[in-house]
């Protein structure tokens, strides 16, 4: 089964961005982009995969930033196909944040959300790649520490 | 032949010491106490080269100067030795002995230019003491005072000794070596040399037959067996050759197998070049599991269970409003999706038909809009609450445990891949050492010349098979003939008084060989004998107490064996101990000297090393107590301060002169007092064993309990 | 220098001509004597000593002839 068609509908004019500042950190740590590139030195995929761990850190730090300056890196919608679990996830959050859950039919402030959870979130995660160790190691071991046993 | 005195001059860093010698019978030991690298072995050196000159050093071509002579100038070198010499004469019959007093100086010069001696000849000059003076003699006598072959029989160093026994060496080469010792020391060459002479007039006389004689047939006959007998020495002296190119490839493959066995130690190239092949493809495999391993991490963070386990609780809760939503009733508004299903399908589910342009169709549609229209919200709602539904039930059983427990998972794998790399890691640097290590090229050289080596050794034996064949078939001929000949010669009368000298000849002959037969059973018997009773005493093996030793002897062949407990016979180049092996070549020696009863000075470089208290004591009890009142002998010993350590009391009642050489740049390392010395030489002081003076004191002569003498 | 076995030598020559016949009275000694003298030729090896030597065998097929020895 698929998303609302009207939110859905609404996505394609919602962005995902990051702090201009951490621009950078996306850049080292992913895929995209690059190839022939050792997999130990990039955690990550898609830009979205590490916007995504961001924006799950900043949830559990219960934190929200707005940044002086966003970078925009994808629009919701073009993505949407292929992330389908994340934009489910990211309603349920939404539920969880908004009794009323009125978010839900404004994409843009549901984006908007995610956005601040995840500014909050790269903040946490820059930290951590400031050492030597392997980052793809160190990233897993990082999220392991923050699983919460259910 | 026993030294009295030896003067040195600038011979290596011997650049003025005299050394004085026991010729005492009953004290018959020299022992001249030396640290290593403090001149035993330069000592050794000259007086070798002062006795025989450059032709008797290892290396003729080495400097004899003194390593820090200034290259260009000159350096005089001499050694001068003053000896006492027994001549023994044969008068009629009997032996008489005579000592006489000689003084030998050899001088040399050279003008070194680093390496290079830039020697001039050597000068000799010989003298003989009399009662009104001194008379030049010829140097040539020298060498019939103590002749060439037995320098390495007289002046030994421990290792050098070993020859005899080496495994270096092939067997027939130290099989040679022991016959030529032993034929030297007994004096066998003489013998041998009045057999060849009997036999060159022999074949005079024959030729005088041929020619006198009346009978044709005995002319022939003696033509014949003279070319015969040609034949026979051309047959001898290829087999001769063909035994010495046999010794000869023997040694050449010994060492060729040596230096294969070497190349190959690393391994074998083909099969090194397979191994790393087949390790290289594990590795591929190997980079490929952890590059899958990667990827599965890098899937495991863009994973879904990842966020339920950051942020499980809460989108728990979010789902859990859904819920809450549903129970009051509020979603779903499932007539939306209800109506829409059945609009697809075309029926009601009263079984009414809803297909497109119906009346039903057309109703459902309407009901649809308003519905759509009332809560678009309710809707969205619901519609987040149906797909919800799935994710929450499966992020409550997880089929794969967990995000933890599958990072985790994937973090063993890593771990145990990366062992596996590492180990792969170390085999392959291994591998690419050893075929590094090998020189194929040098493999394939040597295969080739162990090759070539085998064919002639082969051509050899084969070559060797059919000239003894042909030298045996000779030898019946020539016996045949020699039959005839005699019957011939005996009915001639003609030649009768050449036929009486050819009986004498005969006869003579018969003593001379008879004569070198039975001195080499004999002679060979009793240096055989004697060199198990010293070697026997000096290991301190009792035969009867089952000792493992049981004996040694020297075979018919010139083999020196060990017999061991079981009956076997031991190689002692492989199956004996080092200490044992120098106790056994040292025995050899000495037994052979003793036998021959040749007056002679033995002089030995480190005789003791590797030796322990209880053996150490019995060598030296061997080589300075004569076997016999009649033997006389001087033995002179260079020892270290720790050959010497645990033999002192020997020593004590032995020794007949001693004295110690020090050498100056030892101080201050390991020399206690400064020898203010202008330049790097070796001293010689008159310190006994058991004393140390300012001269030879060192930091370790306390530890030894050594006197100080002042 | 004179060897012990080279002592011992001139034991074992007469030990071995004591195994040779005596063709004549005094035939034994007259080897020895002979066999003595080669060896002191051998060893001093001067100018004419492979003649003289020659000689001496000379002088022993001589003494055969003049003591009457006839071969058989």
């Amino acid at each position: 089964m698929d998303m609302d068609p009207r939110l859905l509908a609404g996505l394609q004019n919602a962005d995902l961005k990051i702090p201009t500042q951490h621009h950078n950190l996306f850049r080292r740590f992913t895929m995209t982009g690059r190839s022939d590139v050792n997999r130990d030195n990039v955690p990550f995929i898609r830009f979205v995969d590490l916007w995504w761990l961001a924006l799950c850190i900043g949830v559990q730090e219960g934190k929200r930033i707005q940044p002086n300056s966003w970078h925009t890196f994808v629009r919701a919608g073009e993505i949407y196909s292929s992330c389908r679990q994340i934009f489910l996830q990211l309603q349920l959050l939404a539920m969880n944040e908004d009794e009323s859950a009125d978010i839900l039919a404004d994409p843009v402030s549901l984006m908007g959300m995610a956005n601040e959870y995840a500014a909050a979130g790269l903040e946490v995660i820059a930290n951590e790649t400031l050492g030597n160790e392997v980052p793809l190691l160190h990233m897993m071991e990082f999220v392991e520490s923050r699983i919460l046993d259910r | 032949m026993k030294l009295k005195r030896a003067s040195i001059r600038n011979f290596k860093l011997l650049r003025n010491i005299e050394l004085q010698f026991s010729t005492q019978k009953e004290l018959p030991l020299t022992v001249i106490r030396a640290e290593n690298g403090s001149g035993k072995t330069s000592s050794l050196l000259a007086l070798k080269w002062g006795l025989y000159g450059r032709k008797k050093l290892s290396d003729p071509s080495v400097r004899l100067s003194p390593a820090d002579w200034p290259d260009g100038d000159q350096c005089a070198i001499s050694v001068t030795i003053e000896f006492i010499h027994t001549h023994v004469s044969q008068e009629s019959g009997s032996m008489l002995s005579v000592e006489e007093e000689y003084v030998l100086t050899r001088e040399v010069n050279e003008t070194p230019k680093g390496d290079f001696p830039n020697r001039s000849p050597e000068e000799v000059y010989l003298y003989r003491k009399t009662t009104s003076g001194t008379e030049r003699i010829d140097e040539i006598e020298l060498s019939r005072m103590l002749p060439e072959p037995m320098v390495d029989i007289f002046f030994t160093n421990g290792d050098a000794a070993m020859t005899f026994i080496s495994p270096q060496l092939p067997e027939s080469t130290k099989q040679e070596k022991v016959r030529s010792a032993i034929r030297e020391m007994l004096g066998l060459e003489k013998l041998e040399d009045v057999a060849r002479r009997l036999k060159s007039v022999r074949g005079n006389v024959n030729r005088e037959i041929g020619s006198a004689t009346s009978s044709e047939e005995l002319a022939f006959v003696t033509k014949e067996l003279e070319r015969m007998e040609g034949r026979r020495e051309e047959l001898a002296s290829s087999l001769a050759d063909l035994e010495a190119g046999i010794s000869k490839t023997e040694q050449d493959l010994g060492e060729t197998e040596r230096r294969l066995h070497s190349a190959l130690e690393a391994g074998n190239y083909k099969d090194l070049s397979l191994r790393k092949q087949q390790r290289c493809r594990d590795m591929a495999k190997v980079l490929q599991e952890t590059e899958e391993c990667k990827k599965q991490q890098q899937a495991l963070l863009q994973s879904k269970t990842m966020a339920w386990g950051l942020i499980g609780e809460s989108l728990q809760r979010g789902y859990n409003r859904l819920r809450e939503l549903r129970q009051k009733g509020v979603i779903p508004r499932a007539a939306v999706p209800i109506l829409q299903e059945r609009l697809e399908m075309r029926e009601c589910i009263c079984g009414a038909d809803l297909s497109p342009g119906t009346p039903a169709h057309s109703q459902v549609e309407s009901m649809l809009a308003v519905q759509r229209t009332k809560d678009q919200h309710v809707e969205l709602l619901s519609t987040l609450y149906f797909q919800a539904q799935n994710e929450v039930q499966e992020s409550r059983t997880p089929e794969d445990g967990g995000w933890k427990l599958e990072s985790r998972k994937l973090r063993q794998v890593r771990v145990s891949i990366e062992d596996r790399k590492r180990g792969l890691d170390n085999e392959l640097k291994s591998i690419d050492g050893k075929l590094s290590d090998i020189d194929e090229n040098l493999v394939q050289e040597l295969i080739a010349h162990q090759s070539m080596l085998r064919k002639t050794q082969e051509k050899h034996r084969d070559d060797r098979f059919r000239t003894s064949s042909q030298l045996e078939g000779l030898g019946e001929k020539i016996g045949q003939l020699e039959k005839k000949l005699e019957a011939l010669r005996r009915k001639d009368d003609k030649v009768r008084k050449l036929n009486l000298q050819m009986r004498a000849l005969e006869d003579l002959t018969g003593i001379v060989h008879g004569t070198l037969g039975e001195m080499q059973n004999v002679y060979l018997g009793r240096v055989s004998k004697r060199m198990e009773a010293m070697f026997m005493n000096v290991i301190g093996a009792d035969p009867e107490q089952g000792s493992i030793y049981q004996g040694a002897k020297i075979t018919s062949e010139y083999d020196i064996v060990v017999e061991s407990v079981d009956g076997r016979t031991l190689s002692p180049d492989s199956e004996v101990n080092g200490a044992s092996q120098r106790a056994l070549t040292f025995a050899f020696i000495w037994a052979l000297t003793e036998v021959s009863g040749v007056v002679a000075p033995r002089i030995i470089d480190t005789p003791l090393g590797m030796m322990s208290g209880g053996v150490k004591e019995r060598v030296l009890e061997m080589v300075s107590k004569p076997a016999r009142l009649d033997v006389d002998r001087q033995v002179v010993l260079f020892l270290t301060q720790s050959e010497i350590a645990q033999t002192e009391e020997i020593l004590d009642s032995r020794v007949g002169a001693s004295m110690t050489l020090t050498k100056t740049d030892d101080f201050p390392t390991d020399l206690v007092y400064d020898p203010r010395a202008s330049r790097s030489e070796v001293r010689v002081c008159e310190c006994s064993h058991r004393q140390c003076c300012s001269c030879c004191q060192r930091h370790s002569s306390q530890s030894f309990n050594l006197r100080f003498r002042d | 220098m004179a060897t012990m076995p080279q002592r011992q030598a001139l034991e074992i020559i007469r030990e071995m001509a004591r195994q040779t016949p005596e063709l004549y009275r005094g035939y034994r000694d007259e080897l020895i004597g002979t066999m003595v003298e080669i060896m002191s030729l051998e060893s001093v090896k001067s100018h004419g000593f492979a003649k003289e030597i020659g000689r001496k065998i000379e002088v022993l097929g001589e003494k055969l002839e003049r003591e009457g020895y006839r071969e058989e």
